[in-house]
Order: C-alpha cells, then sequence, then structure tokens
C-alpha cells in the first residue's frame, strides 16, 4: 500500500529526515514511536503534502502512484487520511458544511454520486453518534473553541466518513484525557479493516493499549532506529527513548 | 513700475547686508536670521571642504521653497526663523546666577534623581559652571575619557563628534552624510541641513563588535552640540554597535527649537542598536518655556540580513515630533521601534515610526506605549508598508495608551500600506485608563495613589523598558515616576 | 493681493464653479447651496495631502463631471429598473431614483404603510415644504467637499418620516439606477421618529463601462430608543464612479446597525459619519469589500462619541483580487466627558493577487480617560495551514479557496440583518467567487 524509500527532508536547510524506509501493507497497522524532535510529525506532513518541506531523495509510493507529485487533496482523494496533531480552526466554515464539501469532493474524484442533503445528515448523524460528537458541535465553526478532546474526535468523524485506504495519526493521543483516549481509539479500532492501513505516530505508549499494533517502530534523530513487534512498545515504556537517542548520537 | 522698483530695493539691500557682514566673519556669532551668508559662515567657522559648504547651501535653496509641515496633531505659536541664530558661539547667554534664579521644580526633580549639586548647576546652565567642570563633575576626570578614546581605537571605532570626522575621514561623512535623510526630506531635516551645529560620528568597520556602549562618552560630547545637531552612525558589513543619546536629568537649554537629524547605515549583517531618554525642559506647568523637539531620525538597512533597533522613552520637551524610522531595503532586515512616550502638564507629542519593507523576507516590531496626564496630548502615529517587491514582509504592531486624568488626549493614527499579497500584518491599538480596582487593589496594600499609578505605569511600560541597555532601564523608570508626578488626585 | 490656491484648479473644478454660477440660485435651500460651494471654491476637490482623502485622490482621480441627467422615458425606465439587482425572495418597498431622479411610477411609495410619511425632495423643494429645515442639520466635517458638493447640485431624493413608534415591516429600499453618463447628486433625509423601527436598504448600480457618477448623500436621524438598520449595496456599473456619504445622529438608546457592501464601480468611496448624541446608543457599521480588475474601493468612517455612555463596534473585512486597491479609514473619537465609552473597531483585509493593495488607517483621537477603545487591523493572504487542512480532506486548491474567502467575510455578511437580504447578499457574494473561479 505504501512504500517509503531513503525518505530524506530538510527544512531551511536543516535535515530533519535521514532516509526512512517504510513499507505498509494493506491492514497492517504501524506504530511510529520516538522523542520529541526525532521527525515523527515531518513525515505525517509529508505524506500529507504540507509545503515548507524540501524532499532533498527518496521516493514515496502509494498503491504504485508517485504520492510526492500529488497535492493534498489528490492525496486525498486516492485515499490518504491524515489525522492532525492540532486541527486548524476556520472561523466562518460550518463543520457542517465543510464535512459535506469535502465528502462530495472525495466521492466525486472516486467515480460516486454526490450525496443528497438528507442522506449526507444521515450518514453524519450516524457516524457521530458512535463518536459522541454533538449536533451543536457541527453547527459550530470547524474546530473553532472545541475543546481539545472535541478535535480529536471531530477529526475521527473525517476519517470515518472520508474512508481513506491509509490512515495516518498523528499524536492523536496528545492532550486527551483518559475518558476521551477511549472514545476516540474505538472510533479508530472501528475503522480497522483488512484493506485499511494505518500509521499511528505517538510519543507514550498509553495509545498502544488501546489501537494495538502489528508493527511498532522506533524512530529518533531522523531515522527508524529498530523495528519490532507490539512487545517493543512495552519494552520503550519500561526503558525510556534514551538508548536510542544516544545510539544516534554516537 | 512699482514692482521693478521693489526689486531694485531687494538687492541693494541684499548687497549692503552681504558687505556688511563680511567684515564680521571673525565674530564668534552669527547676526539673527538665516540666508546663504549665514550658512556660508557657519561652515567657515568649521573649516569645511567645499563639497560640505555646497551641500549646506543645496539644503537651504531647498529649504527655501518647503513649508513648515502642520499635519501633526500639535498646537504652538509659530516659530519665527528669521528670529534665531543659527550660529550662537561657544559662549553661552546670560543663564540664571545660581540655582535660587532656577525653577524650583526643576530642582526639586534633580534632587529626586540624586544628582549631585554641582552637576545640578550645569544641567541648569548657571552662569559660570563651565564645560570642562561638567566633564569632571559627571565623569570624575578627563582621563575616563581617554581611557575609552585608546579602548575604541584599538578596535577601529571611530567616535568623534561630526565636526572632527569630516576632516578626519571625509570620504566616510561624503558618502553617508544625507544618504539615509537627504536634504530634500522635510521642512525640519533640510534646515539642519543647512545649518547643523555639530553632533556624534560613529564609524565602526567590517566585522567589529562596538567593545562598549557608545553612550557615556556621549554626554560629554553631547555639550554645546547646540540647537541642530546631526548625528550619523555607520555599522560596516558585520559590524555591531549600541548607542545611548540623551540625559535622564532634565536639561534645561536656551534654544527652544531643537532640530536634529540621526542617520543610521547598517550593512550587511550589521546591527545598530539606538536608544534614546529625551527628557528635555518640558516647561513650567503652565506650558511656559519649554523645548521644541523637531528631530529627523532615520535607519538604513542597506544590507541584506541587517537590523536596526529603536528605544526611546521621551519625557520631556513641551512638543515633540519625532518618528525614528527603518527603511528594510536589505533583504532579511530587521527593524524595531521600543518606544514609551509620556506627556503631562501642557505637553504635546507627536511621535511614533515608519517601517519601509523593500527587500525580501523583512520584519519589523512595533511596541509603542503612550501615557498622558494633565493637560497633555499623546499622539502615535507610524506608517508600515510593503511595496511590491518586500515579498513575505512581516509587521506586529502594538500600540497602547494609558490616560490618567480626564482633560488629556490620546490619539493613534496609523497608516498601513499592503501592496503585496504575501505581506502579513498585524496591528493592535487599545486605550484605557488606569482601572479603579487596580488602583483599589493596590491601595488597599497601603500604597499611595502615586505609588500606585507609578506601580501600574512601570507595569505597562516593561516590554519597552527591557529593551533598554540595563543601567539605563533603571533610571528611565525611576524618571518615569517623576514624570508622572502631580497627575493624580 | 489676492490668495493663490496652493494648487491650481482643475478643470472639474472650473467646470463645477461655472456649472454652480450658471445654475437657477432661486430655490428653498439656496443659501444653504451657496455655503456649501464656497467652502468648494476655497477646499476644490480634495487631494493626497488632504489627511481624510490621503489614499483616495479625488483631485487626479475626478478628471471632468459629467452633465446631470434628465428623467428618462417610461419604457427606458421599465427596462432599467428589470435589471437592477433583485433580493431574490425578500419582499422590499423600492423607491426608485434613475439619473438621480424619483420615478413614481416604478416606486412602491403608496404602499410604504401607516406612520411613514414620504415625499420626493423634488417636490419638497418646488413646494418650499417645511421639512426642508431638516436638510443639512446634522452635523458634518466642516466643509467636507463630498457633501458640499451634494449640496450645492441636489435635485431629488428620498424625504422619509417615520412616526414615532412605527414599526415598519417591509425593508424600505432606496434604488439608484443610471441610463448612461450622467452625474447624480441624490439627497436623502430619513427622520426616525421615537421608538420607531426600520430596515433601509440603498441600492447603487447602473451599466458597464459607463463613466457616470454619483455623489449622494444620506441624513439618518435616529430618534430617541429607535432601531434603524441600514444596507448600503453599492454594486455601481464598470465605468462608474461612486461618492456617497451618510450622515447619522442617534439620539439617547438609540439603535444603528450598518453594513456597507462595496463591489461595484471603478472608484469608490463611501464615507460615514455617525454622532452620538444621546447618551446608552449603540453603533454598529460593518463593511465588506470586493474589489477585481482596477477597482479603487475606499470605505471610511468616523464615529463620533459626544456624549458619555455609548457603544460602537465595526468590523471590515476586503478581500482584494487582481490589482484593485481597497482602503479603509475608520475614526474612533471621544470627546471631552464622553465617558464610559465603548469603542472597538477590527478591520481584516485579504489579498487575493500579488498586485493587489490595501491601505487601512484605524484612528482613535481620545479626550475622556474613563473609556475602553481599540482596534485592531490585520492584512495578509489566504492562511496556508487553513488551505492545507481543507485540502487534506480531499477539497481542490480553487474550492478551498473560494470557501476560505467566503469564510473569512462571514462575519460581515452573518449580521446582516433582516434575514431575507442576507441571503441575496450572500447569493451575490457566492456570484463574485465564482466569477472569480471562472474568468469570464
Amino acid at each position: 500500500m505504501l512504500e517509503i524509500k531513503n525518505l530524506h527532508v530538510a527544512v531551511e536547510g536543516n535535515e530533519i529526515l535521514k532516509g526512512i524506509d517504510l513499507t505498509v501493507k494493506p491492514g497492517e497497522v504501524h506504530a511510529i514511536m520516538g522523542p520529541n524532535g526525532s521527525g515523527k510529525s515531518t513525515l505525517s506532513y509529508v505524506l500529507a503534502g504540507k509545503d515548507d518541506y524540501d524532499i532533498t531523495a527518496g521516493e514515496v509510493l502509494f498503491n504504485g502512484q508517485n504520492l510526492l507529485e500529488m497535492a493534498p487533496n489528490e492525496r486525498a482523494v486516492a485515499g490518504l487520511f491524515l489525522a492532525f496533531q492540532y486541527p486548524i480552526e476556520i472561523p466562518g466554515v460550518a463543520t457542517m458544511t465543510f464535512l459535506k464539501t469535502a465528502l462530495n469532493a472525495v466521492r466525486k474524484e472516486r467515480g460516486k454520486d454526490e450525496l443528497s442533503t438528507p442522506e449526507f445528515m444521515k450518514l453524519v448523524k450516524e457516524k457521530s453518534a458512535k463518536l459522541n460528537v454533538s449536533q451543536e458541535m457541527l453547527r459550530r465553526p470547524l474546530n473553532v473553541g472545541f475543546s481539545g478532546g472535541e478535535k480529536k474526535r471531530a477529526e475521527i468523524l473525517q476519517m470515518a466518513l472520508l474512508e481513506p485506504a491509509l490512515c495516518v495519526l498523528d499524536e492523536t493521543d496528545s492532550g486527551l484525557d483518559i475518558d476521551a483516549l477511549r472514545v476516540v481509539s474505538d472510533g479508530v479500532n472501528a475503522l480497522r479493516s483488512p484493506e485499511r492501513s494505518m500509521i499511528v505516530i505517538t510519543h507514550y505508549q498509553r495509545l498502544l493499549d488501546h489501537i494495538v499494533p502489528d508493527i511498532v517502530h522506533v524512530m529518533a534523530r531522523g531515522r527508524i532506529q529498530k523495528t519490532g513487534g507490539k512487545e517493543l512498545a512495552k519494552e520503550l515504556e519500561a526503558k525510556g527513548y534514551a538508548d536510542y537517542v544516544g545510539e544516534a548520537a554516537a | 513700475m512699482a514692482a521693478v522698483k521693489e526689486t531694485v530695493d531687494q538687492v541693494a539691500e541684499l548687497e549692503r547686508y552681504k558687505y556688511g557682514f563680511v567684515t564680521d566673519i571673525e565674530s564668534e556669532f552669527a547676526p539673527k536670521g538665516l540666508n546663504e551668508d549665514v550658512v556660508r559662515f557657519i561652515s567657515a567657522k568649521k573649516g569645511e571642504p567645499e563639497w560640505l559648504t555646497d551641500w549646506r547651501l543645496e539644503a537651504f535653496q531647498r529649504w527655501q521653497t518647503l513649508k513648515e509641515p502642520s499635519w501633526a496633531k500639535l498646537g504652538y505659536p509659530p516659530v519665527d526663523f528669521q528670529d534665531l541664530y543659527y550660529y550662537a558661539a561657544p559662549v553661552k547667554k546670560a543663564g540664571p546666577k545660581s540655582l535660587d534664579e532656577v525653577d524650583p521644580e526643576l530642582l526639586a526633580t534633580y534632587e529626586k534623581l540624586g544628582i549631585p549639586l554641582k552637576e545640578q548647576e550645569i544641567l541648569a546652565g548657571v552662569e559660570g559652571t563651565e564645560n570642562r567642570v561638567a566633564v569632571d563633575a559627571v565623569f570624575d576626570s578627563v582621563s575616563v575619557v581617554t581611557t575609552f578614546k585608546e579602548k575604541l581605537e584599538e578596535a577601529g571605532v571611530i567616535f568623534c563628534p561630526i565636526s572632527e570626522a569630516v576632516h578626519r575621514c571625509p570620504e566616510i561623512v561624503q558618502k553617508y552624510l544625507g544618504s539615509v535623510v537627504p536634504i530634500t526630506d522635510n521642512f525640519y531635516a533640510t534646515l539642519n541641513s543647512a545649518v547643523f551645529s555639530d553632533g556624534s560620528f560613529v564609524y565602526v568597520p567590517e566585522g567589529v563588535k562596538c567593545p562598549m556602549e557608545l553612550s557615556t562618552y556621549f554626554r560629554i560630547n553631547a555639550q554645546n552640540t547646540g540647537q541642530f545637531e546631526r548625528t550619523l552612525i555607520i555599522a560596516d558589513k558585520g559590524a555591531y554597535v549600541s548607542y545611548l543619546e540623551g540625559c535622564t536629568a532634565p536639561q534645561r537649554d536656551e534654544n527652544q527649537l531643537h532640530a536634529a537629524v540621526v542617520e543610521l547605515v547598517a550593512l550587511e549583517d550589521a546591527e545598530i542598536k539606538y536608544s534614546t531618554v529625551q527628557n528635555w525642559y518640558p516647561g513650567d506647568k503652565d506650558g511656559k518655556g519649554g523645548i521644541y523637539n523637531f528631530v529627523t531620525k532615520r535607519g538604513d538597512c542597506r544590507g541584506a540580513r541587517s537590523k536596526i533597533s529603536w528605544t526611546q522613552v521621551e519625557t520631556g520637551s513641551a512638543i515633540t515630533w519625532k518618528y525614528p524610522s527603518c527603511i528594510l531595503r536589505g533583504d532579511d532586515s530587521v527593524g524595531e521601534f521600543y518606544s514609551i512616550a509620556i506627556t503631562n502638564g501642557r505637553q504635546q507629542a507627536d511621535t511614533g515610526t515608519k517601517m519601509m519593507h523593500l527587500g525580501k523576507n523583512t520584519s519589523s516590531r512595533i511596541i509603542s506605549k503612550g501615557i498622558s496626564a494633565g493637560h497633555s496630548s499623546n499622539t502615535y502615529r507610524g506608517l508600515v508598508s510593503a511595496h511590491g517587491k518586500a515579498k513575505n514582509a512581516r509587521n506586529y504592531t502594538q500600540c497602547d495608551s494609558l490616560l490618567i486624568g480626564d482633560k488629556c488626549a490620546a490619539h493613534t493614527v496609523p497608516y498601513i500600506e499592503a501592496k503585496t499579497a504575501s505581506a502579513v500584518f498585524e496591528h493592535e491599538a487599545t486605550t484605557s485608563k488606569i482601572s479603579d480596582d487596580q488602583m483599589f487593589y493596590c491601595m488597599s496594600r497601603g500604597l499611595s495613589d502615586e505609588e500606585a499609578v507609578a506601580l501600574i505605569v512601570n507595569g505597562f511600560v516593561k516590554e519597552v523598558i527591557q529593551h533598554l541597555p540595563m543601567e539605563f532601564a533603571v533610571e528611565s523608570q525611576k524618571l518615569i515616576n517623576i514624570s508622572l508626578e502631580g497627575s493624580v488626585g | 493681493m489676492t490668495v493663490k490656491p496652493d494648487i491650481p484648479r482643475t478643470p472639474a473644478e472650473e467646470e463645477l464653479l461655472k456649472r454652480f454660477a450658471d445654475c437657477d440660485p432661486c430655490d428653498a435651500l439656496s443659501s444653504l447651496r451657496e455655503t456649501a460651494m464656497a467652502h468648494f471654491a476655497r477646499t476644490g476637490l480634495p487631494h493626497r495631502r488632504v489627511e481624510a482623502y490621503h489614499y483616495t485622490d479625488l483631485k487626479a482621480l475626478i478628471r471632468d463631471v459629467p452633465p446631470r441627467g434628465t428623467l428618462p422615458a417610461d419604457e427606458l425606465a421599465q427596462a432599467t429598473v428589470a435589471g437592477a439587482p433583485g433580493w431574490g425572495n425578500a419582499s422590499v418597498n423600492r423607491l426608485v431614483f434613475i439619473d438621480g431622479h424619483f420615478v413614481a411610477g416604478l416606486s412602491d411609495a403608496g404602499a410604504l404603510g401607516e406612520g411613514v410619511g414620504f415625499i420626493p425632495l423634488a417636490k419638497a423643494l418646488s413646494e418650499k415644504s417645511v421639512i426642508l429645515e431638516r436638510v443639512g442639520a446634522l452635523p458634518v466635517p466642516e466643509s467636507d467637499p463630498e457633501v458640499a458638493l451634494n449640496t450645492a447640485f441636489m435635485q431629488d431624493g428620498a424625504v422619509l418620516e417615520i412616526a414615532p413608534g412605527t414599526e415598519v415591516a417591509t425593508p424600505i429600499e432606496i434604488l439608484h439606477l443610471a441610463t448612461g453618463a450622467v452625474a447624480s447628486f441624490p439627497r436623502h433625509l430619513v427622520l426616525v421618529g421615537k421608538g420607531a423601527s426600520v430596515n433601509l436598504v440603498e441600492t447603487y448600480s447602473g451599466p458597464a463601462e459607463t463613466a457616470y457618477q454619483v455623489h449622494a448623500t444620506s441624513e439618518v436621524d435616529v430618534g430617541e430608543g429607535a432601531t434603524v438598520t441600514f444596507l448600503k449595496r453599492q454594486e455601481d456599473g464598470s465605468g462608474a464612479m461612486h461618492l456617497s456619504t451618510t450622515v447619522v445622529r442617534l439620539a439617547e438608546e438609540a439603535r444603528y446597525h450598518q453594513t456597507g457592501f462595496a463591489i461595484g464601480a471603478s472608484v469608490a468611496r463611501a464615507q460615514s459619519f455617525v454622532t452620538f448624541a444621546g447618551s446608552g446608543a449603540e453603533a454598529t457599521l460593518d463593511g465588506a469589500i470586493l474589489g477585481r480588475a482596477r477597482q479603487h474601493l475606499d470605505t471610511t468612517m468616523v464615529i463620533d462619541h459626544a456624549v458619555p455612555g455609548c457603544n460602537s463596534r465595526e468590523v471590515i473585512r476586503a478581500a482584494i483580487d487582481d490589482r484593485a486597491k481597497g482602503i479603509f479609514q475608520g475614526r474612533i473619537v471621544v470627546r471631552p466627558d464622553a465617558q464610559q465609552t465603548d469603542g472597538r473597531m477590527m478591520s481584516r483585509a485579504l489579498l487575493l493577487s500579488d498586485g493587489a493593495e490595501v491601505d487601512t488607517k484605524p484612528e482613535l483621537e481620545i479626550f475622556a480617560d474613563d473609556v475602553q477603545c481599540a482596534h485592531g487591523a490585520t492584512s495578509g493572504e489566504i492562511d496556508e495551514d487553513m488551505m492545507f487542512y481543507l485540502m487534506s480532506r480531499g477539497i481542490p486548491a480553487d474550492e478551498a479557496e473560494t470557501m476560505l474567502i467566503a469564510a473569512f467575510l462571514e462575519e460581515v455578511v452573518d449580521a446582516i440583518d433582516p434575514e431575507p437580504l442576507r441571503e441575496a447578499l450572500s447569493a451575490r457574494i457566492e456570484m463574485w467567487l465564482g466569477e472569480r473561479r471562472r474568468p469570464a
């Protein structure tokens, strides 16, 4: 599904990613763990197509397509979804309007009919109920005045609606209390399927208690330092990142 | 016919004046008024090269075509420019005979600032206190000055009166003088170009970080620079200099009109920090006396990545008209303006800055804190502009006014001009009074009303004070408290 | 010796002075007109050194002034009204002015309802009506040249009197249309009685690429406790010059909400002078400015807090594209003794093209201490992070941009009252945004 080969990325001349290789197969859930400043968020933004990053080497294939040449919306249509660590507030755009515009843009490009308003409302109602997203929240401007938990739930709601093939979750657990974490995790787990892959980026192991990964990568200093099974996360929980930071520095 | 006769008479008058004047060339002062001969006289007195005489004359010709600006929110009786002395000698005119004749409120202020008696006399312009004494009184001995000089010379820094620089390094002066504030700039700057008396000159060579704040020395240097001061500071590639002008003690001066020009040039990677504490005599409580301070200050960030930072504490003068500005010409250059302007009594201030973004990725920051008390009027006036080529220009402006008492006025007049889409400008301004709740809280903890005001005001201006060199930050805080005395109750 | 003006008179100024001299001065307002023209003779058209006109140099912009128009024939009038911008489902009562003249046959003057008095200014002038005493009675900055010109040359307009306590249900629209290259000087006077409420609309429209000029002035006197909404919809033709002034006085406890919608004309300046004359009053002045091509759109307002205890709010949004120029000048004045004033102004500009220009001058002029006043101004391009977020959800770039521009204007549009008018303007903005995506 996703193949990252020798990816090097720089920001204003500073190299942040120094050769990432990663292959994600359909249905797999990968966790990328690492200390702050290891390049985790950079990787997620580069996958989603944010400007300001210079790709100095390497390539990324998404279902055989050259991902790096696509505009952010083309990536979304092709089935890539990034759940933002800090969802952007957009005053003046009602959440509902946004969801409908996004869903129909994606459907249109995927060769599906646009949904009528009643069909759309029904779909949103159904999906939002599961994520504990109130109708009142949907009437508010996009992410404006949402609490941390509300923002993250709204991200997962978007994910559920757009039905991506690959979900990238960037620190989705940050700023969540234990109850909110459960709601969000349940929402994510409900989307797991043999066709859908996920990359879960996190600093802490606790999210991985809820979203159990198939493969865990440790990222530090712009590289994947170690890859293992879910037990690797437990090991990190116990020992911290010190080994990897030191190893990379040495 | 009448017109012809008039012209003939005028020419005759001119001739007579001209010749009558030549015999006077050895005298110590030029006659009242301003004409071409006075300009020549000043230049001759200083032994200036021909190019500078011509430069002055060009400015004078230009000045004659200009009108005094009236757009500032200021009200004052018209200045009669023919009723002033433009070269009035090292010999001072009559001042007070002793401290007994000096405005007692002024003396009270000196005392609060902890200024020694001898220095008080000098500042108040008491007759018989000579300049050399002033140097000693303030700085112990001339040897201090010498030490400074040696250290600066070691570093290659040229720091001297501009009249001396004209002879010491004429090519540098000629290259940069008037290159930031051209002689055509504005009424007062043009006048200054024609008749400037003296001022400071600083040249910091490539790669040199000036080893000390050029401040203390200036106090000495500032003696008798007169009313048309001219300052020129050049930081060559990669150089750094911090310069402090002024004095926290209120200086009495018989020159009512001050029209100074300050030019700063920062070349590639250079940085100039220019701090001012302006505390000229503001006049008595009814607004009598007091200085008219019409200053043109401008810095040119000529090279890439250069930086010019202005910090000012303006508490003095009856009238202040002053906009220290930055031309952000070099790509990635940075301009800053931090200002505290306090007006009390009948003072009027119209001050602010201009940030002119010309180069790419230039950024500027403006923090202005205006405090009005008494019957005073305090205006912030500023321009932020981005030209078509100033891609990614950035500005942040915060401009706050505090009103103390219901007879004063505070105005905010920003001009914000964006001519490129990628420029991002943010401007915020507020006007308010000290809240009753804040006052009550402070007083319920035992502060007097004046102490409470001082405390709150110091909080209000803190962001700017932080940008002053340390030794002046403390003095400035003291000064702010004194400036606001009598504003409560 | 005669004092020469600083700058020699332009042909347009000479022409205006000559035309005034040639007019028949003997009408009921001749002394008012003469005073105004005397002012104009002294000041001339304002230029960039006149502070209030710094960004709109009328001396340079007004090369000539076309002649005043005449009342058009019925057929032409009907065709003109048929092409006027509509209000969708909203119902409004229209007072139609074509080339500056009231067209009774196409107006709803009879439907205004009880408590609403209406007389065309031309009729009031010919009848020497006592109501004329109220013309020019509201405070405007001394010798404002735009108001002076309107006063000197005004011929017709709407004089509306809303009786105390009347709640006017249907919005009253004063519709200004043009048929060709003429100059019109409409002058309206709206007197709103104590406790009354009314929704007023002024609409301006005309043929494209035609050099007609509008020099309009409206005076709105809002009585004690009265509530007025005032929507100015400026959709003049692409060759037009639109200069309009709204003068408002608010009595005690009055409520006033103005929205300026500027989308048309080649050069436009809409200025408002609002004076608080009674305490406890509130005014909100909003503006949506949409500029493209080489349009020059100036919105200027002066809010004069002359008495204590009043609130004012201004929200301005300007979206400027191509090589257009958007200007906003807003001044909050707090006079001595106008304590407990609360005045806030926020202007934001979006530059949609590299050739676009936005000039902003928000001013505070404060003479009282117990006040809370603030202004903010921002300008910049469309937020990159917002664009990225929308696109990362599959929305194409042009659609994302359209959404963000509409969202940017939302705060102003959303406040328009009553709702049907808001919907009509939303639709107009959508059309503008649509044209932007698919250039003709």
